[in-house]
């Protein structure tokens, strides 16, 4: 049962195409920890065209539930959202305003704060409760340090999908649920609606392996390697990060991470990667991984069963050439 | 830097990104702001101790202008020569921002302007406050700025200067470009799944842009070596307003290991041959 308090902690639910994004579930999971040291209730809010459908499928899980109507922006809209949220919050002020980290919820999280006169620390993955507050773990530098964050109340955080986990069941809350519409449409902006600009890559879905390259593939050459590399496996397929697609090396297909694919094979060798958050939130799901990087402080190296630290120029063909003797031997 | 000079930088420069200007027909003329940073490259080496992260010394080769902020002046100079225009740069930063300003400004900025702190401002929501104290009042049509800075990976700044402006907001767009009316601007965010959202923000607004398949245009030598002689506006950013303090780091930990990570020892060879039997023995390697 959850430890209701004076104290508000708001949960703002995302969604995408009339479901709720997974990060909804793990953004309570969070506001389940911070109530753990901080009598709470947590109130998750819904902001939609269809909130009271999405609303009442969150109830349960929740203390409360809001859902705010906006017939004139069924869609995700930043101003709306942003406009609705500061006026909801303003009415029923809370010591932290939890969004998802991910491209909606980074596109009105900073405004929301400013509205609110809180603080905003995005990218949030973990909570430290210190004898002088809660402090806020959050990556930096691409992944291989973490700034742990003192925020004043009250504030927004942007929490970094896959850092908390769905929160347990029992800790239902007593899914009370308000509705009230808002007639607010958009004045400034107009959405000209969502299209699909890549189609899902059949082959890196159904690989088994992924050989990835990414920043430190610096020439073709090594992009060869790669996939020499990748065609020792059977069912592999070759992805990388985003600076070798926007370089044109590989389609933007073939990118995995936040805004690209999300693969899980059984097995995944990261050659050159260097590991930044928004790129493993896309592999994190791998069976094995191994990474090669010549950065022994290189962020992938954290989430990899295997450390290869290398050359991937020099390390791949040695790995090539003893694949192939042990396949003649 | 006056804008005096920044007709004398163009016309100093008989080749490269500077001289396009004169093509401009006027009919979507847009005065645009572009937010660069300088960054530390995410392979400079970075040590931390007791807490406090050493950052290497203050060396060319290892901070940079921000690859989405330089993503965010080809964007501004692509709505330049569309339809005329001015596009001018500014950073907050300490001195050596100096060179990434430099760095935009030789992309082909008409002029350059330095918000001077001390030190690296950690509080996202004080450098939107001195950027949007900066705008205020100077008639820009959009302000562009790159979607995330690779060193503190935040996002904040972008949206907060447009909430502080009370101007709409388009984050991570990978698309921009003016209305046909010439009062709005047509953008397509990068969104989660492969999808693209697309909207139309009426002027005066705030893009924050992502990288793409158009890299930011390399700077000829020439506008180079101009943009590093000529004197650059500097104005201290304590003489702007900024709210209290609300963010701060306490200290700098380790990343959080999620996998048991063996590293491979021995010589190269060795590390191949070991590699491949451990896939092997999993029956990932047949």
């Amino acid at each position: 049962m959850s430890d209701a308090g004076a104290e508000t902690i708001a949960v703002v639910a995302e969604h995408f195409d009339g479901k709720l994004r997974p990060i909804t579930w793990e953004l309570l999971g969070a506001a389940r920890e911070l109530q753990t040291r901080l009598p709470a209730t947590v109130i998750a809010v819904v902001v939609g065209g269809d909130a009271i459908g999405l609303a009442a499928e969150l109830a349960p899980a929740a203390d409360e539930t809001l859902a705010i109507e906006t017939p004139n922006a069924v869609s995700y809209n930043g101003e709306v959202c942003g406009a609705v949220l500061a006026e909801a919050l303003a009415e029923r002020p809370a010591a932290f305003v939890l969004v998802a980290n991910t491209t909606q919820g980074l596109d009105f999280a900073p405004a929301l704060a400013v509205r609110l006169g809180a603080a905003c620390v995005t990218a949030v993955e973990g909570f430290a409760f210190e004898d002088n507050g809660i402090l806020f773990r959050r990556a930096a530098h691409g992944g291989k340090v973490v700034a742990v964050i003192r925020a004043e109340a009250p504030a927004v955080l942007a929490v970094q999908p896959g850092a908390f986990r769905r929160p347990d069941p029992s800790a239902n809350g007593a899914g009370a649920m308000t509705v009230v519409r808002r007639l607010a449409a958009p004045a400034r902006t107009r959405n000209l609606g969502v299209k699909r600009a890549l189609a899902a890559d059949g082959e890196l879905a159904n690989a088994e392996v992924v050989v990835a390259a990414g920043r430190g593939v610096k020439k073709r050459e090594d992009l060869a390697l790669v996939r020499e590399t990748a065609a020792l496996f059977s069912r592999a397929a070759v992805a990388g990060s985003r600076p070798l697609c926007d370089a044109g090396w590989l389609p933007y297909q073939r990118q995995v991470g936040a805004t690209g694919a999300t693969v899980a094979p059984k097995f995944y060798l990261a050659c050159g990667i260097s590991g930044a958050a928004q790129h493993v939130v896309g592999m994190r799901g791998a069976g094995f991984v191994a990474a090669v990087n010549r950065d022994p402080h290189a962020a992938i190296f954290n989430v990899a069963d295997v450390c290869v630290v290398d050359d991937l120029a020099v390390f791949l063909p040695l790995f090539i050439a003893a694949c192939r003797g042990a396949g003649k031997s | 830097m006056s804008t005096k000079s920044g007709r004398a930088l163009r016309r100093r420069c008989k080749t490269g990104n500077l001289k396009r200007r004169r093509q401009f027909k006027g009919t979507n003329r847009v005065k645009i702001l572009v937010c660069a940073k300088q960054t530390l490259d995410p392979e400079a080496p970075l040590r931390f101790t007791d807490g406090a992260l050493a950052l290497p010394p203050d060396d060319a080769d290892y901070f940079r202008l921000n690859p989405c902020d330089a993503q965010a002046m080809e964007t501004a100079l692509t709505f330049r020569e569309a339809g005329g225009g001015e596009v001018d740069v500014v950073s907050v930063g300490p001195p050596r921002a100096a060179r990434a300003i430099r760095r935009a400004w030789a992309m082909g900025a008409d002029r350059g302007f330095h918000l001077l702190t001390a030190a690296d401002e950690f509080d996202p929501l004080a450098v939107a406050s001195w950027l949007a104290a900066w705008a205020r009042g100077r008639a820009y049509d959009l302000i562009l700025t790159g979607a995330m800075s690779e060193d503190a990976m935040r996002g904040v700044v972008g949206p907060a200067l447009a909430a502080q402006l009370g101007w709409p907001c388009a984050t991570f767009a990978v698309e921009a470009k003016a209305s046909s009316a010439g009062d709005a601007v047509v953008v397509e965010r990068e969104i989660e799944g492969g999808f693209r959202d697309a909207l139309e923000l009426r002027l005066p607004a705030v893009l924050t842009i992502q990288t793409g398949p158009r890299p930011p245009r390399y700077p000829t030598l020439t506008a180079l070596l101009r943009a590093n002689q000529t004197p650059l506006a500097v104005i201290d950013a304590a003489t702007l307003p900024r709210p209290a303090r609300r963010q701060s780091v306490a200290r700098w930990a380790s990343a959080t290991k999620t996998r048991a990570g063996l590293t491979l020892t021995g010589t190269t060879a060795e590390k191949a041959e070991r590699l491949r039997r451990i896939l092997t023995e999993r029956g990932l390697l047949v």
